[in-house]
């Protein structure tokens, strides 16, 4: 069974540990956010979103869907997007691995007026196929005029 | 199964004579049912890395890089200190679309690009033949022009898989609603979250039993569509030292091969195959000898009852053209036993035919031997 890691260390230029999970910094009048996954290697799978309020710990929104059908696998974060400050965009699902491929690569994007704001990747390579691949994806939004600074 | 049913087996393969056997391998365009033991004479087989094929280089010394990283990773492999050497034997095979974007490359992007896809480069070095240690270079590439075979292309395909994912998808969903949250964050500390990242292993019974339903659905595919249309072509040239270091290359060897499947009705495959090539017997020598070949075989059947007829006219200069008919039929008697049969000629030049001829009883006595 293959559970891959799901997030990359960051270090800052002072050499301070930064935070583990991604962060998106977005300006509330840029328009609307968009978060997209991307399944590499022409791989089949399923998606959940969420978006979560992770101080409040409340789920705000959800949707499923199909990666590798004739839909876009990415989700419009509803209005306003100046609400949106400290939450969190959510992936999660699994990838099944085609023989004779045995790698893996599925990455979360939050886009803003077509800039990629931030990537949440998790890529692996399973040494096995026919591998049915869980993944957990999250970007946390922070609204870049209420904080400055950090990781972007 | 009884002595006297394996003695009577034992007998039949016994009695009839075996002249001029051929090599036996099995069919290799699509992939004929299970237990599909009907002797084939005829090679149709398009070398999955060319390059390779025009080698003596073992397969766990094949390259098969899919990003750019690995292929970066790979030769790496080959600096030692300041220096850069190649090692005496090794092959890389590529797709260059797929290196390219296969990181990012999503289903939909496959299948609207599938015929960059399956342009795959291969090169090698090593020695020439087993039992030749002269070293040598190859390169070849290979093209698939049509492939119905490739689950990647099939909705219904897709559909089956996604139901079993859907059933995983739903303990991932209530393992993360039971959990909350996966970020827990005080007000306007962005960087002070706390994570709650998920125990797949509280789901690994799920995800075996999805990856067991996935491999019979692939097998189901692999089994319904084996006889789908395939036309496949292939080349490869090979360069040859005099020696094990590789000196004095010079090309001995080009070789082109071709080959296409369509489907005979639901259960039947007609196959035609096409290979041509140029090569010296020395490499100092300047004649080139040539050799053309052209190869048909029609295949009809159950896993109960199988039927092929094949042959194959091949010419070489120098020598007379050679032509091989070749029959054979295979019953399933009995649930743990087979009864095949093949019959052919072989004329070379205006010579009388060389007959070949076998019965075969086989029991599948391993299944019920422990």
């Amino acid at each position: 069974m293959v559970f891959p890691h799901k997030f990359t260390f960051h270090h800052s230029a002072s050499g301070r540990s930064m935070p583990k999970y991604t962060i998106a910094r977005f300006d509330p009048d840029a328009g609307p956010i968009t978060a997209r996954l991307i399944c590499g290697f022409a791989q089949q799978g399923r998606y959940t979103y969420f978006l979560w309020d992770t101080v409040a710990n409340r789920q705000l929104d959800t949707a499923s869907g199909l990666i590798g059908d004739d839909e876009p696998d990415e989700v419009e974060v509803p209005d306003p997007i100046s609400d949106h400050h400290m939450h969190a965009i959510e992936f999660l699902g699994t990838v099944n691995l085609e023989p004779p491929l045995l790698n893996f690569s599925v990455v979360l994007q939050a886009v803003q007026g077509g800039r990629v704001l931030a990537t949440a990747p998790a890529r692996a390579g399973t040494g096995t196929p026919h591998q049915t691949i869980p993944y957990d994806l999250y970007i946390l939004l922070v609204d870049s005029s209420r904080t400055s600074g950090g990781a972007a | 199964m009884t002595p006297r049913l394996l003695l009577a087996g034992l007998a039949l393969s016994l009695a009839v004579p075996r002249t001029g056997d051929a090599q036996v391998r099995l069919i290799p365009v699509g992939s004929v049912p299970d237990s599909a033991t009907v002797e084939v004479k005829v090679d149709f087989a398009i070398p999955d890395i060319p390059a390779m094929s025009m080698l003596n280089i073992d397969q766990n010394k094949l390259l098969r890089p899919a990003t750019p990283r690995a292929l970066a990773s790979s030769f790496s492999g080959f600096a030692s200190g300041q220096a850069f050497a190649i090692p005496e034997a090794f092959a890389l095979e590529v797709s260059p679309f797929l290196l390219l974007h296969g990181e990012t490359l999503t289903r939909q992007q496959y299948r609207s690009k599938v015929d960059l896809a399956r342009l795959r480069l291969s090169g090698g070095v090593g020695p020439v033949a087993e039992n030749d240690n002269r070293r040598g270079v190859a390169v070849g590439m290979r093209y698939t022009f049509l492939d119905h075979t490739d689950p990647r292309l099939s909705n219904a395909y897709r559909d089956d898989i996604d139901a079993v994912l859907r059933d995983v998808d739903t303990a991932i969903v209530r393992l993360r609603i039971t959990s909350g949250s996966p970020l827990v964050c005080p007000p306007n500390e962005p960087e002070n979250c706390v994570e709650r990242i998920l125990d797949f292993s509280l789901i690994a019974p799920q995800l075996q039993a999805a990856r067991d339903s996935i491999v019979k659905i692939h097998e189901r595919f692999v089994r319904d569509n084996w006889n789908r249309p395939i036309v496949d072509i292939a080349i490869a040239s090979r360069a040859a030292g005099t020696d094990s270091v590789g000196n004095d290359l010079r090309m001995d060897r080009h070789t082109v091969w071709f080959a296409a499947g369509v489907p005979v009705g639901s259960r039947g495959q007609l196959l035609l195959g096409a290979h041509g090539g140029a090569e010296r017997e020395r490499v100092s020598r300047a004649e080139w000898e040539g050799i053309v070949g052209g190869s048909t075989r029609i295949y009809f059947g159950t896993n109960q009852r199988k039927l092929l007829v094949e042959s194959q006219l091949t010419g070489t200069s120098g020598r007379r053209p050679e032509l091989l008919l070749n029959s054979g039929v295979e019953a399933r008697l009995h649930t743990l036993a087979w009864l095949s049969g093949a019959a052919g000629a072989t004329w070379e030049g205006r010579s009388r035919p060389r007959l070949t001829a076998r019965l075969f009883f086989k029991a599948a006595l391993a299944d019920i031997v422990p």
